[in-house]
């Protein structure tokens, strides 16, 4: 039904009301003539119903025969409605407009997401894409996952696998670069071990060349072997090798230090005082010699003179003095704001300590009341950093007799 | 006896019997699908007689049929088949 609907509308229809005379006739003429009525609703002698436009102008004779009155109620149907709203242009150009661009939005690249590229600039790999036909605002449609892929790794020798995902109208590129051989470490021949730089639990083993000492969980401590470079070979005896790798171990910084709740802290009176002196051969002098005794901070600045008569350097200046005067106030504070300040200081202390690319893991601090007077605050910071340090292994322990030659770069 | 020869097959039906004709066709009788109280086709109908809200009358060759109820809407006519809508409460042979 609903389909008859929209062609009806399409073709578009007249709602008709017939009164007076033989409305039931009526119908029954229309039927035999081919004229197709629907929707007929009876109403107090006279009926509403649904009529084509074309056959409305065949009705005005079966209406004199049937002494009917035939009256347009409304006009429905798309031509109609197109008439009825033919000065509103722009409305319809409008809509026009928006569904244009969401079937252009829709079916042409909207953005192109790069990713897992470090050594092959984003600048150079969209313009080799726009070569293979990926490019902001070119067509969706035809776009194969497994060209894009291929060509692309022709093209580029630095992409080890690229990965293309065409989600809506963006397009997401994975790619895996090949490894920079230049950027490999360049190992010696010399035989070395990896050994602990510091106490630690292991958390986590990337051993690339040697013999792996510990495993994940192992406690070690400073100078344990991690990675031996010498290696068991199956054509019996020991190889040497240049150990390397990342052993992550979790390692733990720990400061601790006492409070005392009465402390002393300079109290500056007055603004500070600028005095003038001599510099000679880096001596100073006082112009005016000072006759205040409290305690003061100074800041010199030197202005110097230096030449050399008779091949003696003489060095003569003036010297700026900024005098802070203080007198030291013995202050009691709580046992909180004292731990406060103990952690503050101790934590950037400990903060100094963690070496750069150690990852922080957890931290915590706690205190501890002795004597009454006195607080004990311990700042911990628990890490995960590479504790493996290359140690050179001592040839002449080894039993020459046991030992292979191996060359690393060769292979034999 | 009477009412007997009444209910006798005609000889049209029982030629459509024997020659297995459905009997619409070789009788001209109205093919009539109810679904509930709500809708009605009729086939093989010959016009109407009569149409209001509460009451349609239609005549099909072989007898007449009365369909009563309430909100009756004559929703689609063809030359062979009616489909009519509302709430009907009766419907009858005349």
């Amino acid at each position: 039904m609903l389909f008859i609907r929209i062609v009806n509308y399409i073709r578009g229809y007249l709602n008709i009301k017939v009164s007076g005379g033989f409305t039931e006739r009526f119908i029954n003429i229309c039927s035999h003539r081919g004229l197709q009525l629907w929707d007929i609703c009876a109403e107090d002698g006279a009926f509403t119903a649904a009529m084509r436009v074309k056959d409305f102008f065949r009705v005005r004779e079966i209406a004199s025969v049937t002494r009917t009155k035939v009256r347009i109620i409304r006009r429905c149907g798309l031509y109609f409605t197109l008439k009825r709203y033919r000065h509103r242009w722009p409305a319809a150009a409008g809509v026009l407009l928006a569904v244009l661009i969401v079937y252009y939005t829709s079916s042409h690249i909207m953005g192109i997401d790069i990713t897992g590229n470090s050594r092959i600039p984003t600048g150079q790999l969209l313009s080799e894409l726009r070569e293979v036909g990926v490019y902001v605002g070119g067509s969706i449609s035809g776009l194969s996952a497994d060209r894009i892929r291929n060509e692309m790794i022709i093209n580029n020798d630095d992409i080890a696998w690229l990965g293309v995902n065409i989600r809506g109208s963006r397009v997401y590129i994975e790619i895996t670069e090949r490894i920079d051989i230049d950027s490999l470490p360049r190992l010696s021949d010399e035989p070395c071990n990896l050994v602990a730089a510091k106490d630690g639990v292991i958390a986590r083993l990337e051993i690339k060349q040697g013999q792996t000492m510990v495993k994940k969980g192992d406690a070690v401590r400073e100078g344990d072997v991690l990675a031996s470079g010498i290696m068991d070979s199956v054509y019996g005896g020991f190889r040497t090798v240049h150990a390397y790798g990342d052993v992550i171990a979790q390692t733990e910084y720990v400061k601790t230090r006492e409070y005392p709740l009465k402390y002393t802290e300079k109290e500056y009176s007055g603004e500070p005082k600028v005095r003038y002196g001599l510099n000679i051969m880096g001596k100073r002098l006082d112009i005016i010699p000072r006759t205040s005794d409290e305690s003061s901070d100074e800041q010199c600045e030197d202005y110097t003179l230096k030449f050399s008569i008779f091949g003696h350097d003489i060095e003569v200046g003036a010297v700026k003095k900024t005098i802070r005067e203080y007198t030291e106030v013995e202050k009691q504070s709580t046992v909180s704001e004292t731990v406060k300040r103990g952690v503050s200081e101790l934590t950037e202390e400990v903060e100094k300590e963690i070496p750069e690319g150690a990852e922080i893991v957890g931290k915590s601090s706690d205190h501890n009341i002795l004597s009454g007077e006195t607080v004990s605050v311990t700042v911990r910071y628990e890490c995960h950093e590479n504790i493996a340090k290359e140690s050179i292994i001592d040839k002449s322990l080894i039993d020459k007799n046991q030992v292979l030659d191996y060359d690393i770069e060769s292979g034999e | 006896m009477s009412r007997d020869k009444k209910n006798k097959p005609t000889v049209r039906e029982r030629f459509a019997d024997a020659v297995d004709i459905s009997k619409d066709v070789m009788l001209g009788l109205p093919v009539v699908t109810m679904l509930g109280n709500r809708e009605l086709t009729i086939e093989n109908y010959v016009g109407i007689l009569e149409y209001g809200e509460e009451e349609i009358r239609i005549k099909c060759r072989a007898v007449s049929v009365l369909i009563e109820g309430t909100g009756l809407e004559l929703k689609t006519m063809t030359d062979d088949f009616l489909y009519i809508t509302g709430r009907f409460k009766c419907f009858s042979y005349e």
